[in-house]
């Protein structure tokens, strides 16, 4: 592998990224300012340590296979929202947008961690 | 987190509780425990149902919120400074008459991959803890396990985020340049 298909495969990633940050924006615009909002969900919507990671915490619960994320998030300590109470208050539209979302950042996250793998073991 | 509405709650869950394994128990000995709070309090945790982090009093519960709106502030913070010194460095380039659009290019290919790695990362973490908390919360060690797991996934996304960008910054000017030959052979 050279170094040039290391470079496509992170142009790649930053492309998925690119995406990604844009849906990032509509996610948050069109469902989580709701739920911020909902007097059911306001505050329940996970441990926000920087602006917008709310966005990415309900993407996360809504795109994780489900029984996944309810085991995640109904343990004793849970930094994630309630998955029934997101199902509740989204309609298939924001879990479209959601899966979009998370699973283009995901790829993007793989596609530069494997450029990071690549890059060392040609180095 | 509505602090006073979790902790209502709570109680009104231990009550019930209380009164479940109440039920259970013979008639005499419901008799002693209802007269010796301590004892109660004793054999309810002997059946091993509590698994629940014992917060020594509501003050502490306020603290771990303030914690949290602390680490939201810190985050910030942290990133308006990243963004900061990266238009410097982008503006520095454009008075030095440097390239300053791949300079651009480079800057906030590095900003936007650092923080979503670092938060990709640390969400994907906290669900691995939750999951986690589900195994290891019953056992007596399981808070410390819990807390070490939060410490390796703090470390993990830091270190990933510091990577990313210093990914950004050796290979993204090559992406650039990729992108530019590409549209000029348009």
């Amino acid at each position: 592998m050279s170094n040039d298909d290391i470079t496509n495969l992170f142009g790649l990633s930053l492309l998925a990224l690119f995406v990604a940050m844009i849906l990032w924006v509509v996610f948050g615009q069109v469902t989580v300012r709701r739920l911020r909002k909902n007097v059911e969900t306001k505050g329940q919507l996970g441990f926000e340590y920087i602006s917008g990671g709310d966005i990415v915490n309900v993407a996360q619960t809504l795109a994780w296979p489900r029984r996944l994320a309810r085991l995640s998030s109904k343990g004793k300590v849970s930094l994630l929202p309630d998955v029934d109470l997101l199902y509740r208050h989204t309609t298939t539209l924001d879990r479209i947008i959601a899966r979009l979302f998370y699973w283009s950042l995901i790829t993007a996250v793989v596609g530069a961690f494997a450029c990071m793998f690549l890059w060392w073991l040609i180095s | 987190m509505r602090l006073s509405e979790a902790k209502a709650n709570l109680n009104r869950r231990f009550r019930i509780e209380l009164n479940t394994i109440k039920s259970r128990l013979p008639k005499r000995q419901r008799r002693t425990l209802r007269a010796n709070d301590e004892r109660m309090f004793e054999r309810i945790r002997r059946t091993g149902r509590m698994s629940r982090l014992d917060f020594g009093s509501s003050v502490e519960g306020t603290d771990l919120v303030r914690f949290a709106r602390h680490a939201k502030f810190l985050g910030n913070g942290l990133a308006v400074i990243d963004f900061g010194s990266r238009v410097g460095d982008i503006y520095a380039g454009y008075k030095e008459g440097g390239n300053w659009e791949r300079e651009m290019f480079i800057q906030s290919s590095g900003f936007a991959l650092s923080v979503g790695v670092g938060i990709a990362v640390t969400d994907a973490g906290m669900g691995a803890l939750g999951a986690l908390g589900v195994a290891v919360a019953a056992t007596p060690l399981g808070w410390v396990l819990l807390v070490v797991g939060g410490l390796a996934v703090a470390g993990v996304a830091a270190a990933s985020s510091v990577g990313m960008d210093r990914l950004a910054g050796q290979h993204a000017g090559s992406v650039y340049d990729m992108i530019m030959r590409w549209l000029s052979s348009l």
